[in-house]
């Protein structure tokens, strides 16, 4: 299962720290994407690294931990999502893009400014959260139909549904600023 | 006549998938290649900006962040006065006999007060009387004045 993934390394070591270095990064910008917060990012993933330890203690086979992880992540999410407590201070939200321009970054991210990557992530925001999930899986973590499908348990239909509706949510926010 | 590929099937290329029919579209039909282009290009723009750059802050109102909190420790100071009472009340029960006498109190204030604060009163009023006319009133409550009947003075004295 998830074995065709971009960030997948087959056969990983049941060994926590290398599991956790080779994907604490990409968990926690997973659910700062499903989240939107990132403290909230970071409590999520250290729920989700220490229920990696309890799986290893308990069964320590070797399995590919990065999709695993993942999924485990946007379960987590999830069920932070639906928290009364997640529910009760975020009725509005603002956004503030505090980055340094040019600072550590690509010359392909400099190309991006500062008010293009606001109205992305806004868009991104807006979009519902089954769909930021399914555009999560499928687009950035680089997913196969089949395996978000599974993953999110829905049908391959409702799957390639909402990637559609959330590409073209993305793409009409970006289409305002040209 | 060929029939342009639809945003959906342009989707599904981009991001991997499609039919083979529809990729061979795309290397004829120049429109066609154009819109993928313009999608992939746009898509490209999204994964940078939502994985390789800095995410931007969420920032709330204030008023949001601090209603839970507070709420939690308006809770527990009513939860810690309640813990707080709960012994103290069952550590000096009142008795009995002091209830009875509290429910006695009350009833006699909300029931007999009008018509004993109307005795006294006509009581007080005799007695007022017989005063300015030097004796003591002879009345049904035991007290008589030496004006009054021999028995009834000697009953005074003896009660």
């Amino acid at each position: 299962m998830h074995a065709t993934g971009t960030y997948v390394l087959a056969n990983e070591e049941a060994d926590y720290e290398q599991i956790y270095a080779a994907h604490r990064a990409r968990v926690v910008r997973l659910c700062h994407l499903l989240l939107g917060d990132a403290d909230e990012a970071q409590e999520v993933s250290q729920e989700v690294f220490l229920k990696l330890h309890r799986a290893l203690s308990s069964d320590g086979a070797a399995i590919a931990w990065g999709p695993w992880l993942r999924t485990v992540a946007v379960n987590a999410c999830r069920d932070r999502r639906r928290s009364r407590w997640w529910r009760w201070g975020r009725t509005s939200e603002e956004f503030v893009d505090d980055q340094h321009p040019d600072h550590g970054l690509t010359p392909e991210q400099s190309a991006i400014n500062s008010e293009t990557r606001l109205r992305i992530w806004q868009a991104f925001r807006g979009l519902s959260p089954r769909q930021r999930e399914v555009f999560a899986l499928r687009h950035l973590e680089g997913w196969s139909t089949d395996e978000v499908a599974t993953t999110l348990e829905m049908s391959s239909g409702t799957v390639k549904r909402h990637l559609f509706r959330a590409v073209q949510h993305m793409r009409r926010s970006l289409g305002e600023r040209k | 006549m060929t029939t342009c590929v639809s945003d959906e099937a342009l989707v599904a290329i981009a991001t991997g998938e499609g039919t083979g029919a529809a990729r061979a579209h795309l290397r004829t039909c120049r429109h066609c290649a154009q819109r993928a282009s313009g999608l992939n290009d746009d898509l490209r723009l999204v994964r940078h900006a939502l994985l390789e750059g800095p995410l931007p802050t969420v920032v709330r109102p204030v008023r949001w962040a601090w209603l839970p909190v507070s709420g939690a420790l308006a809770t527990a100071a009513v939860v810690a006065l309640v813990w707080a009472a709960s012994p103290t009340m069952r550590a000096h029960p009142p008795s009995d006999a002091a209830l009875a006498s509290l429910a006695s109190d009350v009833s006699l204030a909300v029931f007999d007060a009008p018509e004993r604060t109307v005795a006294a009163h006509a009581s007080d009023s005799a007695y007022l009387q017989a005063a300015l006319n030097g004796g003591w009133p002879c009345g049904e409550d035991g007290l008589y004045g030496v004006d009054c009947g021999a028995a009834e003075t000697v009953a005074f004295y003896t009660e």
